[in-house]
């Protein structure tokens, strides 16, 4: 389990990677003055100076509380955390489903299986919320506001 | 005297009373879910107004405009999935309050008593003072709108619960996204890797969507994994706020209300300015700022009349000057047009029965919103008392379909399935939310004037400090991002003096 200590270092990082990801980027999209004002990587570059700094800054206080933050432990592995990552998970394929089997269907077979992960274990009263939901976002949606929605492959 | 009472008679009608009740009650509608935007809905029943004689349908129109900013703030409260970005604030001491202080029917009644009074105090603030105010919000040129920007960027300091620093990352990155696609000063493209879907720049929804609504369900599965989650049994005992909480809440409710108005008057801001600057002045002047982010109802007031009153304000250079401040106004000036009422200096000379009839019309949608929002508290609240197991998946569908809804992209919903993974990261790192959002609604707004601003000046940087307005707006916000550094130092020394 990693400290709050460790998860600051790790947050510097990342923040200093990016900060200067977007430093040297800028300084190719140009960052001085000209007729037009200052070039297009001029207001990025500020910003990419700016992470850098709060990066060092994090660095430098996460030094100065050291033994505090140690003490903060940062739960990544628990079960409650692997429920969120299945969900996770799930969200993904729910996506991945939209292009093949259309909205409400994915929906729908998201929505049983997310109840039953969630822990309701209760068929009927699953498929039943699952049906009326499902169709009052039909009426609504599609029907009286004519927003378009993914289609399955084979409607298309 | 005439015009006014020729504007009663003509708003008084049943027909138009009903148009306006309809409207509104459309407007909270679509406030409500997340993805359907208030440009949407006026949109939608844009084509209405040619079927209905007069100026009934531009009475519904205001109603829809009216309820939908208050709207959002139902499920941003009882949800933390904000239906607007303009209530994208009223998440941080709504949702507190109302689900873990187990207090939804307060957190709605202050929210409901905020949007009232914000509109209507806006909405007299039209009346009375339109010419004057919007002579002042067209001197701002580009230096004013950047330190406005400025000062709003400048709140991520006392919008960060945890650690602040963490919070500027935030900002920082949200300032960043928003420089993602086409520069609209040179047309160069930035940060797109080549693909045609970032060069139009990142969506706003997408990832409000994903930080607070995505990330609180997975947060939430947590909780029920750990079996941490609570047992909603969550009973109300009134509707209305209590006479505690409006003395509390009144001076909050008078300033951000004058905030709003003005943020509105202002062409290019909106509500999510209006609501998130409100906020921050709110916290700013407390006297114990403590419990801001735990369920202060000082908090719900200041971002919920900070949005609402940004209506009022946005009328005015409208009807004034003829310039729409944004989207929504924009299609309302339409429709105006479209029924041969020309805004401008002269409308309230040509065309009094008709401005008379729109003051009217914007007063009584605020009332039918207070009274439409009283009245459904109850019903409201029964949303908190589903069981999660149930609530949780709807959520997620909900957000999918608001995501893809708004501009019919699917990149945009994998984008916010990313924010609200990232939310989660974020989350265990005790890294505040709203910083990001703030960063990407202010970031077109400050760059853009920025560049403006030194391309005015030839690059000189004392082109922010010559306008007096602009000086001030710098000066405060310096204030602002430094507060946490004399904040606790003040506490001290007023510590001493009392003791």
């Amino acid at each position: 389990m990693p400290s709050m200590a460790v998860c600051n270092f790790l947050v510097a990082l990342a923040t200093a990677l990016v900060g200067g990801g977007i430093v040297i980027t800028s300084v190719g999209y140009g960052i001085g003055m000209s007729m037009f004002g200052p070039g297009s990587g001029f207001w990025p570059f500020i910003l990419g100076l700016g992470l850098l700094v709060i990066a060092a800054l994090i660095v430098f206080d996460t030094l100065k509380r050291y033994k505090e933050l140690s003490a903060q432990k940062v739960v990544f592995v628990s079960q409650g955390c692997f429920g969120s990552y299945r969900m996770m998970l799930l969200c993904f394929v729910y996506v991945a489903l939209f292009p093949l089997v259309g909205f409400y269907l994915a929906s729908g077979l998201f929505m049983i299986a997310a109840m039953y992960m969630l822990g309701l274990r209760k068929l009927p009263l699953i498929i039943g919320i699952t049906a009326v939901f499902l169709v009052c976002l039909f009426l609504l949606f599609s029907l009286a506001l004519h927003i378009q929605l993914p289609q399955p492959f084979f409607m298309e | 005297m005439q015009a006014v009472i020729d504007a009663l008679l003509q708003v008084g009608t049943l027909e138009n009373l009903c148009l306006v009740i309809m409207g509104t009650a459309v407007g909270i509608f679509i406030g409500a879910m997340p993805g359907l935007s208030v440009n949407m809905g006026l949109a939608l029943l844009f084509p209405v107004t040619f079927s209905v004689g007069g100026l009934g349908g531009i009475i519904m129109l205001l109603g829809i405009y009216c309820g939908a900013i208050y709207g959002g703030s139902i499920t941003a409260i009882l949800l933390r999935t904000p239906g607007t970005p303009a209530s994208a604030a009223t998440t941080l001491d709504g949702y507190p309050m109302a689900i873990e202080n187990g207090q939804p029917g307060r957190a709605l009644s202050i929210s409901t008593t905020a949007s009232t009074f914000g509109g209507i105090f806006s909405i007299l603030c039209l009346i009375c003072f339109a010419p004057l105010l919007a002579q002042v919000a067209l001197t701002f040129s580009k230096p004013e709108y950047f330190a406005l920007a400025i000062f709003g960027i400048s709140m991520v300091t006392s919008v960060s619960a945890g650690s602040i620093l963490k919070g500027v990352i935030g900002c920082l990155v949200g300032l960043w996204i928003a420089t993602i696609g086409l520069d609209a000063m040179s047309g160069m493209e930035r940060f797109t890797l080549g693909t045609l879907y970032l060069s139009g720049g990142v969506s706003f929804m997408p990832i409000l969507i994903g930080l607070f609504a995505l990330t609180q369900v997975f947060v939430n599965v947590e909780d029920i994994k750990n079996g941490q989650a609570k047992i909603p049994d969550l009973k109300i005992d009134g509707v209305l706020p209590s006479a505690a909480d409006f003395k509390l809440t009144l001076p909050t409710l008078v300033r951000s209300s004058a905030i709003g108005t003005f943020i509105g008057c202002v062409p290019g801001t909106g509500g999510d300015i209006g609501s998130w600057i409100s906020y921050n002045q709110a916290k700013t002047w407390a006297r114990d700022s403590s419990n801001f982010g735990k369920g202060d109802p000082r908090g719900i007031a200041a971002s919920e009349s900070g949005n609402n009153a940004v209506v009022g304000g946005a009328f005015i250079p409208v009807l004034t000057l003829g310039i729409p401040g944004d989207g929504a106004t924009a299609i309302i000036l339409g429709a105006l047009m479209v029924h041969g009422i020309q805004p401008g200096p002269l409308l309230f000379i040509n065309n009094p029965v008709e401005i008379y009839t729109i003051f009217i019309g914007l007063l009584l949608a605020n009332a039918l919103m207070g009274l439409m929002g009283f009245s459904l508290i109850r019903v409201f609240t029964k949303v908190v008392n589903v069981p999660k197991k149930i609530l949780l998946p709807i959520i997620t569908v909900m957000a999918m379909l608001g995501t893809y809804s708004y501009s019919n992209s699917m990149p945009d919903v994998w984008i916010m399935i990313a924010a609200g993974v990232i939310g989660f990261i974020m989350h265990k790192c005790d890294m505040s939310v709203p910083g990001v959002i703030i960063g990407i609604i202010l970031g077109k707004l400050a760059e853009e004037n920025f560049t403006g601003s030194l391309m005015m000046s030839d690059g000189s940087m004392a082109v922010f400090a010559e306008n007096p307005i602009c000086a001030v707006l710098l000066v405060l916000s310096l204030v602002s991002l430094m507060s946490p550094t004399y904040k606790p130092l003040l506490r001290k020394i007023f510590a001493k003096n009392k003791d």
